[in-house]
């Protein structure tokens, strides 16, 4: 049964991962409805937190680090979690590996950023391993890990989180899950067109480059941040772990992808990769993307370029 | 979603959408696997003289777990050297329904701090995340909240 009225623009925000997450719905269901979804909405992104946050040393992820030989049940979430992380990082050669957290914490980056809150594993970083060493059973929904490691799923964690979060406000005519930047652009926005998205300008902080216009999309960047590592100035937190180097040159890479999970993990790996072999993953993938360079010059793939206005 | 059109590769895109729903259909808690059963204490063990008990008194019974605070809408104040925040909480049932700043005295603007009263609300204390660039701020107003809750306490 349709209603008469006009859709309204719902709007919640709160501290989520460590980052802002600010939800919009666009719809004429009644309030307590929309409310009820919301509550669903955020506690996706409390559940992702509690299973997957390596600053935790009680959440799912930080207790199966520590029981190292041995195959470990663990939730769904997780398991995904980490067969996606593992994937990305078997399509980059090992550019991308979710298995270097140790060597992340000894770069500083052991604290949660908005709560400062420290956290220490106890793994040693100059010991090697790699998304190798991870091995998953689908049958028994197991992981082994076979050396002393702290997984890192930064690069997943969010984006899934965001999936999940649209889908308990899939019943709207529209919505927007925006995670400190990463987002998901459901449906329609209040004048019934497609979302508008900036490409943030990473040398302004309420700047944008260029603008999308999207529905049942997710856009994801990674680089343009601040988080650099309080030990070396160099390096931020996102880290090849061949070379042990963060990226140079581009300031960010923006991808638009069907899923937030892999704009997420796709837009840092094709960071990690830089502008010529990231852009050539992205179309691999088949995935949207652009770099913005140093001069804030924007290069983009043929899948974008319909996104562009 | 599955209808949405895509460049995406298909066995990527298969590979999302089965984790996504997979992920949402088992909803969002878990099971904490039970610890593992210790292993049966060695069977030669040498006895040690028990020393006869001395008559213990009675452990109190533990009270029942009561309410924590009052109802009602309670007044708190904290400061740092940057100024004063005045708050008001509000609790029903035991539960922070309500959080204002209803006064800002400080160097800098309230605006700063006005995301922190919905993220009480989540936290259900004043143990709220600092605002970035407004540390002192963020810990007037996690004063005035302390002091609020001091106030509503039972």
């Amino acid at each position: 049964m349709q209603s008469a009225q006009p859709p309204t623009h719902w709007h919640r925000a709160a501290l989520r991962m460590d980052t802002v997450v600010e939800m919009t719905a666009v719809t004429a269901r009644p309030e307590p409805e929309v409310a009820a979804a919301f509550d669903r909405a955020f506690r996706a992104f409390s559940f992702v937190e509690e299973v997957c946050s390596r600053f935790r040393p009680d959440s799912e992820l930080s207790r199966l680090c520590r029981q190292v030989g041995t195959p470990v049940r663990v939730s769904a979430l997780l398991f995904e979690a980490v067969r996606f992380a593992r994937e990305v990082a078997a399509l980059t050669g090992g550019a991308f590996d979710p298995t270097i957290g140790a060597r992340l914490e000894a770069f500083g980056f052991n604290r949660e950023y908005l709560t400062q809150v420290e956290r220490g594993s106890g793994v040693d970083p100059d010991n090697p391993v790699s998304h190798l060493d991870v091995l998953l059973d689908e049958g028994e929904r197991t992981i082994a890990l076979q050396r002393p490691m702290v997984f890192d799923l930064g690069a997943v964690a969010k984006g899934l989180a965001i999936d999940l979060a649209v889908r308990d406000l899939s019943g709207f005519t529209g919505a927007l899950v925006n995670a400190g930047g990463d987002l998901f652009a459901a449906g329609v926005d209040a004048n019934g067109e497609p979302w508008r998205i900036g490409i943030r300008d990473p040398a302004r902080p309420d700047g944008w480059i260029e603008s999308l216009r999207l529905s049942d999309a997710a856009v994801c960047t990674s680089g343009g941040d601040l988080r650099r590592s309080p030990l070396q100035p160099d390096l931020h937190h996102v880290i090849d772990a061949r070379s042990g180097l963060s990226p140079t040159g581009d300031l960010s890479c923006t991808v638009v992808a069907p899923y937030a999970m892999a704009a997420d993990a796709f837009a840092t790996a094709a960071f990690l990769l830089g502008r010529e072999q990231g852009l050539r993953l992205l179309d691999q993938a088949g995935l949207a993307g652009a770099f913005v360079g140093p001069a804030l010059d924007l290069h983009i793939n043929p899948a974008m370029a319909r996104y562009l206005q | 979603m599955a209808t949405r059109t895509t460049t995406m590769d298909p066995r990527l895109l298969a590979l999302c959408s089965a984790a996504v729903g997979i992920v949402y259909a088992a909803g969002y808690y878990y099971t904490v696997p039970p610890v593992p059963a210790l292993p049966p204490a060695p069977a030669a063990v040498i006895p040690v003289p028990q020393a006869p008990a001395a008559p213990e008194a009675a452990a109190p019974a533990p009270a029942a777990r009561g309410p924590k605070y009052q109802e009602g809408t309670f007044k708190g104040y904290g400061h740092e050297d940057i100024g004063a925040v005045e708050v008001t909480v509000t609790i029903k049932n035991d539960v922070i329904v309500d959080v204002q700043i209803v006064g800002c005295y400080t160097r800098y603007s309230q605006s700063y701090i006005d995301p922190l009263p919905a993220e009480v609300l989540v936290e259900q204390s004043e143990r709220v995340a600092t605002v970035t660039g407004a540390t002192k701020s963020t810990d007037a107003f996690r004063k005035a909240i302390r002091n609020a809750l001091d106030h509503a306490s039972l």
